[in-house]
Parts: C-alpha cells; structure tokens; sequence
C-alpha cells in the first residue's frame, strides 16, 4: 500500500511538473517571438539603436530561460540558438539588413519547433 | 566527463529507487509485464546517461512512468480477478494423471522438447510417474508426481513403522 501512495505522489508530481513546462516553454516562445518581430520592425526603419536595445532585451529573456529550459528541451537546440543570437547581434552591430532577417527567420523556426515539440498533438505522439 | 560520472550516480539511484518501490521480485518470477517493464527501463537508463545532450529528465520520467504503471496494474490485478486473468493470463496443466494434454500444449505453444527438458531438471525422467504438470503464469513448471512416488514425509514413516512385539 506504501508503495501505491509513493507511486501516486511520484505520478502528480510527474503531471504537474509536465504541465509546467509546457507552459513555461509556452510563454517564453511567446515573448521571445514578440521580441524579435519588434526587432524587425525597427531594422525595417533602420533604427540600429532601438534594435541594438531590443537585441539586448531578447538575449537577456533567452539566457534567464536557457537554464531552466535544458530540463525539457534537447541541449543541441539550445546551443543552436545560442549560436543564431550570436549571428544576429553582429548583423545589428555592422548593420545587415539581409542577415538580420535571414538570423531572425532561422531563430524563430528553431523556437516554433522547440515549442511546437512540448505540445500535445498527433503529429508529436506518432 | 564529469557530467557522465555525475548522470550515472543519478539515473543508477532513480533506477534502484524505482524498482525498490516496485517491489521484491526475483528475475525467473517476474510476470510477462514486469519483465517488459525491467527491459525498458534498464534500456532507458543507458540513453540520457552516454548522451549528455538529452535532459536527463527526459530518461528519469519514462523510467518512473514505467514503474508506476506498473505498480498501477498490480494494484488492479490485486483487486480485481478478472483484470488478473487478463493480464496474467491462468496456469495451464499439461500432463493430467501421466496423460499429455497436447491440445492445452499446442494452446499454449509448449513442445516436448520444452517439457522434457523442464521435467528433466526436477527429477522425473517418466511421465507416467506424473500426477500433474502446471505451467505457471510466470513460465515455471510446477510438478506434482503420484503418490507412490512422492517422496515419504516423517508422517508415513511413523505410520508404517512395524509394531513392535510385546513380550
């Protein structure tokens, strides 16, 4: 009968400790995809400045979440973003445009499919 | 390095926590579904512990999922007969009264090859010498032989001791 309860205990906290990470990936997907398209409006204006500020900004939301992502999510994704942040604060800094938005779209698939890889859905069961 | 050092010390102790929540069983008792669930887990363990790139959550929740499903079916299968039959499946008897019963064999995909060699290792070379043959739930044979061949207890001794004379 112990073991029932310990295995029932072990079993809720399992669930909620899936469930939080669902919606902790959730969240930040969000407010990192929202940072970049701010991002991309001020490259659009040639407003180096805001997106120099705004890069910071997203860099800063990504290395406070790395940590507690690499419970859930494979550590190659995550150095793989590490690397395309990288990329896209040095075309800020010299001014790209063209790699800028090249940078962005590849970190936002990267997020979408780390977040998209958390969900429930039949395409992630079979 | 270090990090592999650090996940093996981690994943072998979810892994002892887990089957010693479990329960006590021996390798040759384990019923089909514990031995899947053994195979499973010692398999599982090995992913996260050489591949420092996988979340170690990512081998420690299967292996606790496994056991507590496990552990849940157990619990069911303790309170619900049906469930047992089921999961378990029921004993088979294939020799009844020295008699083969090949069509409980063919059932059960159980050749004589197989029954020789099981009858052999505990002692009896003869069927006839057989009262019955139990093919258990866990796959070991059980084997009452008949009772002239059984060996004597202490009672049977006392009981056909011859009487002594009284002078």
């Amino acid at each position: 009968m112990k073991s029932v309860i310990l295995a029932s205990v072990i079993f809720i906290l399992i669930i909620i400790f899936v469930i939080s990470g669902y919606v902790y990936t959730d969240r930040i997907a969000k407010d990192m995809l929202d940072s970049l398209e701010k991002n991309e409006i001020f490259v659009a204006k040639k407003d180096w400045k805001s997106a120099k500020n705004e890069i910071d900004n997203f860099s800063e939301i990504w290395s406070e979440s790395r940590k507690f992502l690499a419970f859930f999510v494979n550590h190659t994704v995550i150095d793989d973003i590490d690397c395309n942040i990288s990329r896209i604060k040095t075309a800020i800094k010299m001014k790209e445009k063209g790699t800028f938005l090249k940078e962005k779209e590849i970190i936002k698939i990267k997020i979408d499919a780390m977040n998209n890889l958390q969900r429930i859905s039949l395409e992630n069961l079979f | 390095m270090s990090i592999t050092f650090l996940r093996t010390i981690i994943l072998y102790t979810s892994v002892v926590l887990g089957l010693r929540i479990m329960g006590k069983r021996q390798i040759g008792e384990m019923q089909p579904s514990e031995l899947v669930v053994a195979i499973m887990i010692s398999d599982l363990s090995t992913i996260p512990m050489q591949d420092i790139g996988i979340p170690l959550l990512s081998g420690v929740i299967p292996i606790f999922t496994l056991i507590i499903m496990e552990i849940a079916l157990s619990y069911m299968s303790m309170k619900n007969r049906k469930f047992r039959k089921i999961l378990t499946g029921k004993p088979s008897v294939i020799i009844h009264n020295g008699k083969l019963l090949k069509d409980e064999m063919k059932k059960i995909r159980f050749n004589t090859d197989d029954l020789n060699e099981q009858l052999r290792i505990q002692g009896y070379v003869r069927i006839n010498d057989i009262q019955f043959a139990i093919l258990e739930t866990n796959g070991q044979l059980s084997i009452i032989p008949k009772p002239k061949k059984q060996a004597a207890t202490v009672d049977d001794i006392e009981n056909n001791k011859p009487k002594e004379k009284k002078q």
